[in-house]
């Protein structure tokens, strides 16, 4: 058990350190100058001449990316050009608004994905089930933006009941309205985003489900006198669910950076949007500090998959 | 007279995967400590059970796998792990041959025929151009019965003793003087099984070889060989001319093997040998003998003590304690 | 001796396959033959937001340009931007996972904590990252999106290359002498093809939607037309949610990339499906 949470620890700080690395020399490496990627023009020529001397920029690329690490485990991202606040604080701005549009994600996915693909492992080969695998095939590879436009189209154009961006109408109301406001607006967001996930949660679920009634612990089971209702809840479902675990946290590490094009053109504000304000604006600075972020996102939510799936399956004795 | 293929002490070990951080090292004893010798013109039968190491050691001596320790000559040269420059690799991978187990795994299933045959002429130089090459695979392949035509198919087209004869031509289309037979026989019927054995008899003349021959069925290896090693968990049980192996001085564990050869006789049969147990796991090898935890003789000593090889004839040793030796 | 039917009559007998297959040939004739006959869309006319009709086949935008002529010059780049994209991740992938399934050691080790690595980084983003600093022209979109696509490809090849190299005929190979290098691409590389062209259609489609969405986000190349720039424009001047609603314009090229994507996928699949003796049913 330790060795594995050693490992898989030791794993997941390379990748981070890896991230960084890379990023840190891409951004080196173009042949544009990197002070002017670090140091905003309109920054006083003192706040200039202290983040030359805090970088290094003046001095080789390997002492340089010493004190980037080192300034980076200090907790300093630099400062945003564009806003002139430390990129720290402009995330943690950004982070509450992703996180709400993921948990909304997470919720969907749950409570549509999963039950849908019970039903078509249930209706194996029958109408129901074709029905929903070519949906799901659609949902798989769907673009983003044509399924933001068609929701924008039919329920902010056409019906008129749906904002069409960001996540609160200003001026900000106060109390319960302001909280139904937001769920308003985060209601095509969040199912733009659900989209791809849900498709492969239904995938997962019923392929896997499918295969474990398969088994023959599943048969008997059936001979011990159980109900079909007890065997599907109390021997089934939990094995059967392990795949879909495991390809649902991926996705929301993968989703706290993937976001950028629904945020983008819900305006919602997060960490997505952010990114392609950023770009917009040549932030440097804050495009590595987001990148940071989704890494970590990333890693720390596949170590938390790997426990969930661990407790969940009894044949992973955590490397033992 | 100098042996083509002399053995020496050759151990091979495969580590067992670690579990645990802090953990020995563990290993598979596949192979160990094993010697003996081939004359020019010979035939080695090599027979065991599944597991014995009888296929590690032949791809330890070809250098298939590497060998942990002691050594390969052939004649007379050090060749352990074919360590011995590229012009003598490429000799060494000409001259040692292999004829393998599954006909129907030892074809890559996307390579026509003669593709297969071609390529290791061009690459050691036994043909200098693809003609030539095709020439003399054409030749080869009707040596062993079958017809040229079949140079341009696919190795799906053809049935498993079909397969073995490519593989045979194969292997001697590099013009190997020392040919491994691998469980070569195994997988076929047992009408073509025959055929296949007749046909290396033919060609060991012709082509003047020497065999190594491997196979877990004794009856196979009598046929074919004048010199049977028997190994069990890795070590050498015996090592017997033909005619002495089913005589009265053998190691239990072959007596075992020699009584369960069916014998194409009315008469009744002599008493069957049935071992008990499994083969132990070569992880952790018995202590003292090897077979003792199996062996109808075993006594306190056989528990306690691993027995030498005892050279009870000429050209006879045997691994028991209770072996006689010669004078 | 029996005969085995070939690849090719299961593929023309799989419909889904003849479909995708139908599409891609459809989009590569258009992507290629086009571009000669059409001139490119560039400045601007009079004749702005017009609705499909016989002289704008699928109407026009907010500069007066043809909207079916900038798909297929936007059908060019989608080629061009994937092709080129298969080409660099599998010169990359191929040989990595080639040689990560047939090496041992620490060689291995070192590829395998590569690809690991890689299929965890936060792919969109960094390639955000590196198109925003590296400047936006096709080709630099290509060349990021096949820089960043070779680690799937590698894994496909590697977990391939694992299987096929305990079989006996790699063994035989190695004992005839046949060099490594040799063994790799004339009897590793040609027994995996399947799942390895398999995941290079996947590469080409995940490809076209990547290069959309950079586009998309203002990353593409301005001096060319691409599918996610027409987008980009169409909802900048908020086409999508205006009055009268200039459905054309952000619609049809939208639907062109789902066509794009699912007739690759589809392709794939059945190539697959041919090519493995089990899924031929």
């Amino acid at each position: 058990m330790l060795r594995f949470l050693l490992r898989r620890l030791g794993r997941g700080v390379l990748t981070i350190f890896v991230s960084v690395t890379l990023v840190f020399f891409i951004v080196r490496a173009m042949p544009s100058d990197p002070v002017a990627l670090m140091i905003s023009p309109q920054m006083t020529e003192e706040a200039q001449q202290a983040l030359i001397q805090a970088y290094g920029l003046d001095k080789p690329i390997s002492v340089q990316y010493i004190l980037y690490m080192k300034e980076l485990l200090h907790g300093n991202l630099g400062t945003s050009f564009a806003k002139r606040i430390p990129v720290t604080e402009y995330l943690a701005q950004k982070l509450p608004w992703t996180l709400l549009l993921l948990a909304a994600v997470m919720v969907i996915v749950i409570l549509i994905g999963i039950p849908t693909g019970l039903l078509a492992a249930a209706h194996k080969g029958r109408l129901a089930d074709r029905v929903i695998s070519v949906i799901v095939t659609m949902g798989i590879s769907v673009f983003i933006p044509f399924m933001a436009f068609l929701l924008l189209f039919i329920f902010s154009f056409r019906l008129g009941v749906s904002p069409t961006g960001g996540a609160y109408t200003p001026p900000k109301a106060q109390g319960m309205a302001y909280y139904l406001d937001v769920a308003r607006h985060l209601v095509l967001p969040a199912v733009t985003l659900s989209i791809t996930n849900l498709a492969n949660a239904v995938l997962y679920t019923r392929n896997s489900m499918i295969d474990v009634l398969r088994e023959d612990y599943i048969r008997t089971a059936y001979s011990k006198g159980n109900s079909r209702g007890r065997v599907l809840r109390v021997h089934a479902l939990k094995n059967a669910l392990i795949p879909t675990v495991t390809v649902i946290g991926m996705q929301i590490g993968f989703m706290v950076g993937g976001a950028t094009v629904t945020e983008t053109i819900f305006s919602w504000p997060g960490v997505g949007r952010l990114v392609y304000d950023s770009v917009n604006a040549l932030d440097y600075p804050s495009l590595q500090g987001a990148f940071l972020l989704m890494a970590v996102a990333i890693v720390v939510m596949s170590f938390l998959t790997d426990i969930v799936v661990a407790w969940l399956d009894p044949r992973i004795k955590l490397g033992e | 007279m100098e042996p083509i293929l002399k053995v020496e002490g050759l151990t091979k070990l495969f580590p067992v995967k670690k579990q645990k951080l802090l953990e020995e090292r563990r290993f598979v004893h596949a192979v160990e400590d094993v010697s003996f010798e081939v004359y020019q013109g010979g035939t080695l039968g090599i027979v065991g059970e599944s597991g014995s190491g009888k296929s590690t050691l032949a791809r330890a001596i070809l250098a298939l796998t590497p060998v942990t320790s002691g050594s390969v000559f052939y004649q007379g040269e050090d060749i352990t792990n074919f360590r011995v420059g590229a012009a003598g690799k490429r000799r060494l991978r000409s001259e040692l041959q292999m004829v393998f187990q599954d006909p129907y795994a030892s074809l890559n299933p996307r390579m026509k025929i003669g593709e297969a045959i071609v390529e290791p002429m061009l690459i050691n130089g036994q043909a200098k151009t693809r003609a030539e090459a095709r020439e003399k695979a054409c030749h080869l392949l009707e040596t062993v019965g079958l017809r040229p035509e079949v140079y341009d198919r696919f190795p799906y087209e053809f049935s498993g003793g079909q397969r073995q004869r490519i593989g045979i031509v194969r292997a001697l289309s590099v013009n190997p003087k020392l040919l491994f037979c691998d469980e070569s026989v195994s997988a076929l019927d047992v009408s073509v099984q025959a055929q296949i054995l007749n046909l290396f008899n033919e060609l060991k003349e012709r082509f003047h070889l020497t065999y190594v021959f491997i196979g877990h069925d004794l009856a196979v290896i009598r046929y074919i060989s004048d010199q049977i090693l028997v190994m069990y968990l890795g070590k050498i049980m015996e090592i017997a001319p033909y005619d002495q192996l089913f005589g009265e001085h053998t190691h239990p564990y072959t007596q075992a093997l020699v009584s369960a050869v069916p014998e194409p006789s009315t008469a009744g049969r002599s008493q069957r040998i049935l071992l008990e147990g499994d083969i132990p796991s070569p992880v952790n090898p018995p202590r003292g003998c090897r077979f003792c935890n199996r062996c109808f003789q075993a006594e306190e000593i056989c528990r306690q003590e691993e027995p030498q090889m005892i050279k009870t004839g000429e050209r006879h040793w045997i691994r028991c304690h209770f072996a006689k030796p010669a004078h | 001796m029996k005969k085995r039917k070939g690849f090719l009559y299961y593929f023309v007998r799989n419909k889904n396959g003849m479909i995708g297959f139908a599409g891609v040939l459809l989009i590569v004739v258009i992507g290629m033959a086009g571009t000669l006959v059409i001139p490119k869309p560039e400045g601007y006319t009079n004749d702005i937001l017009m609705a499909p009709s016989a002289l704008h086949w699928l109407g026009t935008d907010n500069l007066g340009l043809d909207i079916f002529a900038e798909l297929v010059w936007g059908a060019q780049t989608s080629l061009y931007v994937s092709i080129l994209a298969m080409l660099i991740a599998g010169v990359i992938g191929i040989p990595l996972g080639l040689v990560c399934g047939y090496a041992n050691g620490w060689v291995r080790e070192c590829i395998d904590g590569m690809i690991d690595i890689f299929m965890t980084l936060p792919m969109l983003p960094l390639m955000i990252i590196v198109a925003a600093i590296m400047g936006t022209s096709i080709t630099n979109v290509a060349l990021i999106l096949g820089v960043f696509s070779w680690p799937q490809l590698a894994r496909v090849t590697k977990n391939s290359t694992l299987k096929i190299r305990e079989m006996q005929y790699i063994e035989a190979a190695t004992c005839l002498g046949i060099p490594p290098g040799r063994i790799l691409y004339r009897h590793v590389l040609i027994n995996a093809s399947g799942p390895v062209l398999v995941n290079m259609t996947l590469v080409m489609a995940s490809a076209v939607l990547t290069e959309a969405s950079l586009s998309f986000l203002g990353l593409g190349d301005p001096t060319t037309w691409s599918w996610g720039t027409i987008l980009k424009q169409a909802w900048s001047q908020n086409a999508v949610i205006s009055s009268p609603n200039p459905w054309w314009w952000w619609l049809i090229p939208s639907l062109c990339i789902v066509v794009y994507v699912v007739c690759f996928n589809l392709f794939g699949t059945a190539l697959n499906d041919c090519l493995n003796p089990k899924g031929r049913e």
